[in-house]
């Protein structure tokens, strides 16, 4: 059960940084035309 | 029984024939597909095809069956051999489909496409993708997703029972994390992890598909698993010739590239950060050295493509700059514009750029190609420790380190092999570059493709086409090979195959 809420954590951790990476380059560019 | 010792003949044999078997087994999907979109014509070549393999595999496997009897253990150089043989024959073989569906110009063409797909670099001479078959797209993206995988990985998880030497198997396709102390673990462990991506990745571009791109519903699914497929593994091939621009969505382009960037990570990090290792995101030297790189090179990008006014606003400037750059960098491949227009707009600054992080690449052990993130940031440590070293005092022995999972001592031995690979990358590199321009290409048009080629990326600036003189296909295909077995394997084989010339030329 342990491993299956570590595992769980562990992806949405993944998918949040990875996510928050590409936002954050989405906003540069914005902000850069502006 | 004879008693007489294994040959290194029948070790080799006798692992690259279940290998083989293993990916003849794949071919099922296919099968399965066509029936299912009632494809009669595609389902003969597939079945031919899986036929003619499971008969070498098969064949390889009983001319090494003493292997099996004696229990023979595999040492270093039959790892290397096997693995470096074994793609080297299923590129022919997996050749087969693409052949008979006419597709392709020639025999060259359809093992060029495989080796593309095997190595993930997404490079495509298949003519007329927009009216392929399902079953031989479906085809096309496996040979990409159990590429990236590694097809030692696939037969280590699915078919082999004894773990004896697996792991000189393993290392052999260039693959070194152990996530767990038994190999088999470790490759179960790999497909774990890339399926549950596979579940979330192809749900979110399935819906995506449906709402945002406008396509039906078994269409959409069909696309979402072939983009989660190439996705994943940095692979590059998509369904239409278009490749991802066809969706002309934002939402899809977005999702991709998250799959991609989690592709290009090690899978040793995924499986700490899964054990409740967090602080590896932020600790590890490879998640540094990637997202240091493709920041700067992200940044460098945008500022000098601004300076061309190509991309004017925010939007089309992150799709068309950063994704294409993140693409790039994770060796991906997947492009949202037109192969000219690299050369003819982003100008040689924007090409440099592109070549440089496509030669530096994703992450070792992971679906990634090119120099890999962990050797630069290794290298890069090493230039550092010297300077260091150089300011201190003599009687100065302080141990450097760097973490990768775990700390590791940076020593000599770990700072030279990282070199040495990033040198055989550069002069696998001049080499096609310096062909590139024999045959008419520009110098920038040469080293873009090229860096696409050893970095195993698939981005074309147009050289890769069904007309690109046969000599550099064949330099090409090397290319691919070499850059996704990382030279080792590769050089085993060679070795092995001078060897035994060697020893037949003395009996004579």
């Amino acid at each position: 059960m342990q491993q299956r809420k570590n595992e769980l954590a562990g992806l949405g951790i993944e998918l949040l940084v990875t996510l928050g990476y590409v936002v954050l380059l989405f906003i540069i560019p914005a902000l850069f035309a502006r | 029984m004879s008693r007489k010792a294994v040959s290194s003949l029948e070790i080799v044999s006798y692992y690259t024939g279940y290998i083989i078997l293993g990916t003849a087994f794949i071919m099922l999907i296919p099968i399965i597909t066509s029936i299912i979109f009632a494809e009669w014509s595609p389902m003969l070549d597939f079945s031919i095809s899986m036929s003619i393999s499971m008969l070498v595999g098969f064949s390889m496997m009983l001319l090494g069956k003493r292997t099996h009897q004696l229990k023979a253990s595999i040492q270093w150089k039959h790892g290397f051999v096997v693995a470096a043989l074994s793609w080297i024959l299923l590129m022919l073989l997996c050749s087969i489909p693409y052949v008979l569906s006419g597709h392709t110009k020639s025999v060259l063409d359809a093992c060029f496409d495989v080796m593309s797909g095997f190595t993930t670099t997404g490079l495509v001479l298949t003519q007329d993708l927009d009216h392929l078959s399902i079953s031989l797209n479906m085809w096309r993206h496996i040979l990409t997703f159990i590429g990236g995988q590694g097809m030692v990985v696939l037969a280590l998880t699915f078919l082999m029972k004894e773990t004896n030497g697996a792991y000189r198997l393993y290392v052999g396709e260039a693959k070194d994390v152990e996530l767990v102390p038994n190999v088999k673990g470790t490759a179960r462990l790999i497909w774990k992890i890339s399926m549950i991506y596979l579940i979330v990745g192809t749900a979110a571009l399935w819906i995506d598909g449906m709402v945002f791109v406008g396509l039906k519903p078994v269409s959409a699914f069909l696309h979402a698993l072939y983009i989660f497929f190439s996705a994943w593994s940095t692979g590059g091939f998509a369904p239409m010739t278009q490749n991802v621009m066809y969706y002309h969505s934002l939402s899809y382009e977005t999702i991709s590239m998250v799959i991609f960037i989690l592709g290009s990570l090690n899978f040793g990090l995924h499986y700490a950060i899964w054990t409740g290792k967090r602080r590896e995101l932020v600790k590890n030297i490879e998640t540094q050295s990637f997202f240091v790189t493709s920041f700067i090179a992200c940044m460098l990008a945008l500022f000098g493509l601004s300076k061309l006014h190509v991309y004017p606003d925010g939007v089309s400037a992150f799709r068309r700059i950063i994704y294409n750059v993140l693409s790039a960098h994770t060796t991906t491949g997947f492009g949202n514009v037109y192969a000219r227009q690299f050369a003819l707009e982003w100008g040689d600054f924007g090409i440099l750029i592109m070549v440089i992080v496509m030669l530096i690449g994703g992450s070792a052990c992971s679906t990634a190609g090119g120099f890999k993130g962990l050797r630069v940031g290794i290298v890069f440590k090493a230039m550092i420790m010297d300077v260091k070293k150089l300011l201190s005092s003599e009687r100065n022995m302080k141990a450097y380190k760097y973490h990768h999972i775990k700390d590791h001592i940076l020593d000599e031995s770990v700072v030279k092999s990282s070199a040495l690979i990033i040198i055989c990358y550069m002069v696998l590199f001049g080499i096609g570059t310096l062909m590139g321009t024999y045959y008419g290409y520009s110098f920038a048009s040469s080293a873009f493709e090229m860096a696409s080629v050893t970095g195993n990326v698939g981005l074309s600036i147009g050289v890769t086409t069904p007309s690109t003189p046969a000599p550099l296909k064949v330099y090409y295909i090397i290319a691919m090979y070499m850059g996704r077995l990382e030279f080792i394997s590769v050089f085993a084989l060679i070795g092995y195959a001078v060897g035994g010339v060697k020893k037949i030329c003395k009996r004579s």
